[in-house]
């Protein structure tokens, strides 16, 4: 089964394993068989009957959606969806609950004995209410909520899960994209060798550890909201012997100086925040940097990029899974974004860059010098044959 | 009945019982460990700890998406027929 490979990972039993392994077989077959499926269902009979009637086809994602919504197939795919992913949580529970206490003495022994990197807690932090008040892709407590002093609870429950959610597609360290995304910076821009590496809303460190990787000699550091998350990130850090420095921090509101990083990273992050913050974490972003730094951000496609059959799957996260900033965020131009934050317009860039994991090295190597299809049916979707799309500046 | 469509309340029924079936297969298992482990065949703890080689795990993730397509093999009735009448126009 795909878990967690270091030593904080949970210790399960023989039922719970093969709960997880369900549970990641449903994931597998809603987002691969049943998501091809309703593409059939809505390519044969949904949008033919949409054409007829309005003489023209949909607009947008939600005009799709509002022709899909009385769909016997979509509510089926919806509906075992949304069960699945409350299933992932579930199934990671029990052994949580039973193994809580060993996993906050393991996390303090192993921060305690390690020299690699560090951890900065802030006091009297305030979380921002867009973290604070929901409970993301309806995870229980999200990234935030703790149960006890030093609690790591969060970061095991994220950790462990996202094993599940991901069926095998973030790779076996869950760091898919940061070492798809890292490795293809280092070979794509030789030049940058960069110094000082920054990754935004880094939760449990799983892809800040892929920069230490590419880049070794760098001072690798990752930021979050979450003293639950960083705790065990450090942890997490430490059991793999990765240095990264952890610090709690509100990516609106950075405390670093100006011109202090070479590459300002975030992945799977920026379409958790409200629109009215994103401008103030890309001008933060832009600060930090120094010049010929680069900022770049792994997301999923913006929905002006993408068909809109392709927006409206994508959407169906905003709607249906507790993303509320999900579909306001790919509403938004990443291009302007970046030239509203004080990039220079012919400093943009954007790439779709394959699974590391899913294609192998050399199919992977060879997109260094090829731009991938931003309106696919594999580009930031997780399904088999996974593409990461980002987008970013050079300062 | 209760909902709005009484099928709810029967289907309701149905996965009650059908739970309390899946609860006597789990009863009957243990049984078997217990009586295994009295007669000196298995230890104690032992189906808990067992890990699958590769070739075993590889075999039962197969299984596992037969069943599981086996499952929802009435869903895609509709996604078959769509596709045929997609292949006539």
């Amino acid at each position: 089964m795909l878990e967690p490979t270091h030593s904080l990972k949970l210790r399960k039993t023989r039922d719970e394993k093969a709960r997880m392994n369900f549970v990641s077989g449903i994931r597998a077959h809603v987002l691969n068989d049943m998501a091809n499926g309703m593409r059939a269902v809505w390519e044969a009979d949904v949008e033919p009957e949409f054409r007829r009637k309005r003489r023209r086809g949909p607009k947008d994602g939600p005009e799709v959606h509002g022709a899909m919504k009385s769909n016997e197939y979509f509510k089926f795919y919806s509906t075992l969806r949304v069960t699945a992913q409350d299933l992932v949580w579930q199934s990671v529970f029990p052994p949580l609950d039973r193994e809580r206490d060993r996993l906050k003495t393991d996390a303090l022994e192993l921060r305690r004995r390690s020299k690699l990197g560090s951890l900065t807690l802030a006091e009297n932090f305030e979380v921002p209410r867009y973290v604070s008040a929901i409970d993301v892709h309806l995870m229980a407590g999200n990234y935030d909520g703790e149960y006890d002093s030093d609690d790591v609870t969060a970061g095991s429950l994220y950790d462990n899960g996202l094993a599940v959610f991901s069926f095998g597609l973030m790779g076996k360290n869950l760091d898919d994209i940061g070492q798809s995304i890292a490795g293809f910076v280092r070979r794509k821009f030789p030049q940058l060798a960069p110094k000082k590496i920054l990754d935004l809303g880094c939760t449990i460190g799983h892809n800040t550890g892929s920069w230490k990787d590419a880049f070794p000699n760098a001072e690798v550091h990752g930021i979050d909201v979450a003293a639950p998350c960083l705790r065990y990130a450090h942890a997490r850090a430490q059991a793999q012997g990765r240095a990264v420095h952890f610090h709690q921090m509100n990516a609106e509101y950075l405390d670093f100086p100006d011109a202090s990083f070479d590459v300002v990273f975030s992945s799977m992050f920026l379409h958790e925040i409200p629109k009215k913050s994103i401008p103030r974490i890309l001008a933060e972003a832009h600060r930090v940097l120094k010049p010929g730094g680069l900022m770049l951000h792994m997301e999923l496609p913006p929905n002006s990029q993408l068909s809109p059959y392709d927006a409206f799957y994508l959407d169906w996260d905003s709607t249906y899974n507790n993303e509320p900033f999900y579909k306001p965020f790919r509403d938004l131009k990443p291009e302007k974004l970046c030239r509203d934050a004080g990039f220079d317009p012919k400093k943009y860039v954007q790439f779709v860059i394959p699974s590391i994991g899913w294609y192998g090295e050399k199919v992977w190597a060879g997109a260094v010098a090829q731009q991938g299809e931003v309106d696919s049916d594999k580009t930031g979707r997780l399904t088999d044959g996974v593409m990461w799309y980002s987008f970013g500046a050079f300062k | 009945m209760f909902f709005d469509d009484t099928a709810i309340d029967k289907v309701f029924n149905m996965v009650v019982t059908l739970a309390g079936e899946v609860w006597i297969l789990r009863e009957r298992l243990a049984a078997m460990e217990a009586v295994q482990v009295s007669s000196g065949s298995l230890k104690k703890g032992q189906i808990d700890a067992h890990e699958f080689d590769a070739a075993d795990e590889a075999a039962l993730a197969g299984q596992r998406k037969e069943f599981i397509d086996n499952l929802f093999r009435i869903l895609e009735e509709q996604v078959e027929q769509a596709r045929q009448r997609a292949r006539k126009a």
